[in-house]
């Protein structure tokens, strides 16, 4: 990794870790785009670093309070939306055209999905000590069923709105510096 | 990959989301419509009905049938008819004074105009002075009570 790539890495990092960590709507948040235009951009590795530290620090510094037992599935769930920008951008071999917004809307909104249930399982294992875990896990997917529509409608905007435009930028820029 | 198997792969992706996110907000719905019906069936073993029958003794006759909290008095029910009541606390318990600005008058030392209340008396099909004071008296489901305005006058 060069020096260029390096210092984009570094501000997108510190961009998504400072929004991450601001105070907002729960549910509306810039990390999953982020993680997943890293990942087209610097691969799925880089993806999933960036997705999962951000998680990581978030889960001790959000406003929210300390996310406990959640944790490590955030972080699995938000390394998995990094993995899935590096992958998707295997299959995108042109340059990102206009073609490519309802893609990435449906993918943002089915990764996010993904993301859902994967911090729903674990909310299922935070509640698994006074419930049977398969009732457990139905609890938590059905209370979270509302901020979970919200998350996905919103992703599925703003991965329409942000990723393609971002990632051209990215590029362009990363070429000509180099 | 082809652009009809890609595409399609999308569509099934939206599809899946759909679904998913559908049939999930369903059963939230589903599981609020159980929660809150399970809270009225328990809310509702804690009220009862009563009837109030206001009369202001100028011909004016109001029949309120108010839902009111299992425990509550006569008076309680009065004031789920109305907030414009005036009243005294008394050793008896409390002794209304004025209903939507009528109020008591002495007319004589042994006689006026007051508000009184009444209990229906299923049994004997009339209005029965309970001779208590109205926050004495526990209402029962379905009980009919009325307050009036009316004459009094006593004698020693």
């Amino acid at each position: 990794m060069n020096t260029q790539r390096l210092a984009l890495l570094s501000i997108l990092t510190a961009v998504c870790l400072g929004l991450q960590l601001l105070p907002r709507p729960m549910n509306l948040e810039f990390t999953s785009v982020i993680s997943f235009v890293t990942g087209m951009v610097f691969g799925s590795f880089f993806g999933a670093l960036l997705g999962g530290s951000v998680m990581l620090a978030n889960g001790f510094l959000s406003p929210y309070g300390f996310a406990g037992v959640v944790l490590p599935f955030q972080i699995t769930g938000m390394a998995l939306i990094g993995v899935a920008g590096g992958l998707y951008s295997k299959t995108a071999t042109d340059k990102m055209s206009a073609g490519r917004f309802g893609e990435v809307m449906i993918l943002g909104a089915f990764l996010t999905l993904a993301y859902d249930v994967v911090t729903n399982v674990g909310t299922a294992v935070y509640l698994a000590p006074s419930l049977p875990f398969p009732e457990a896990l139905i609890v938590a997917l059905v209370m979270g069923a509302i901020p979970s529509a919200m998350h996905v409608a919103w992703n599925f905007f703003l991965f329409g709105a942000v990723t393609v435009p971002l990632v051209n930028a990215m590029q362009k820029t990363l070429v000509r510096r180099l | 990959m082809s652009i009809q198997r890609r595409t399609m792969l999308f569509v099934i992706l939206g599809l899946t989301v759909w679904s998913a996110a559908a049939t999930l907000t369903a059963a939230y719905y589903y599981s609020q419509y159980v929660e809150t019906r399970r809270t009225f069936q328990e809310l509702k073993s804690l009220v009862i009905d009563v009837n109030v029958l206001m009369n202001y003794g100028n011909d004016t006759q109001d029949w309120h049938n108010e839902t009111v909290i299992a425990g509550s008095t006569a008076f309680e029910a009065l004031l789920t008819v109305t907030k414009n009541v005036e009243y005294q606390t008394t050793a008896y318990g409390v002794f209304v004074t004025s209903i939507d600005g009528v109020k008591n008058v002495a007319e004589t030392l042994t006689s006026g105009r007051a508000w009184l209340w009444y209990y229906w008396n299923a049994t004997a099909s009339k209005w029965t002075d309970m001779l208590k004071a109205a926050d004495a008296y526990i209402l029962r489901p379905n009980d009919s009570i009325t307050w009036r305005y009316e004459s009094y006058s006593y004698s020693f």
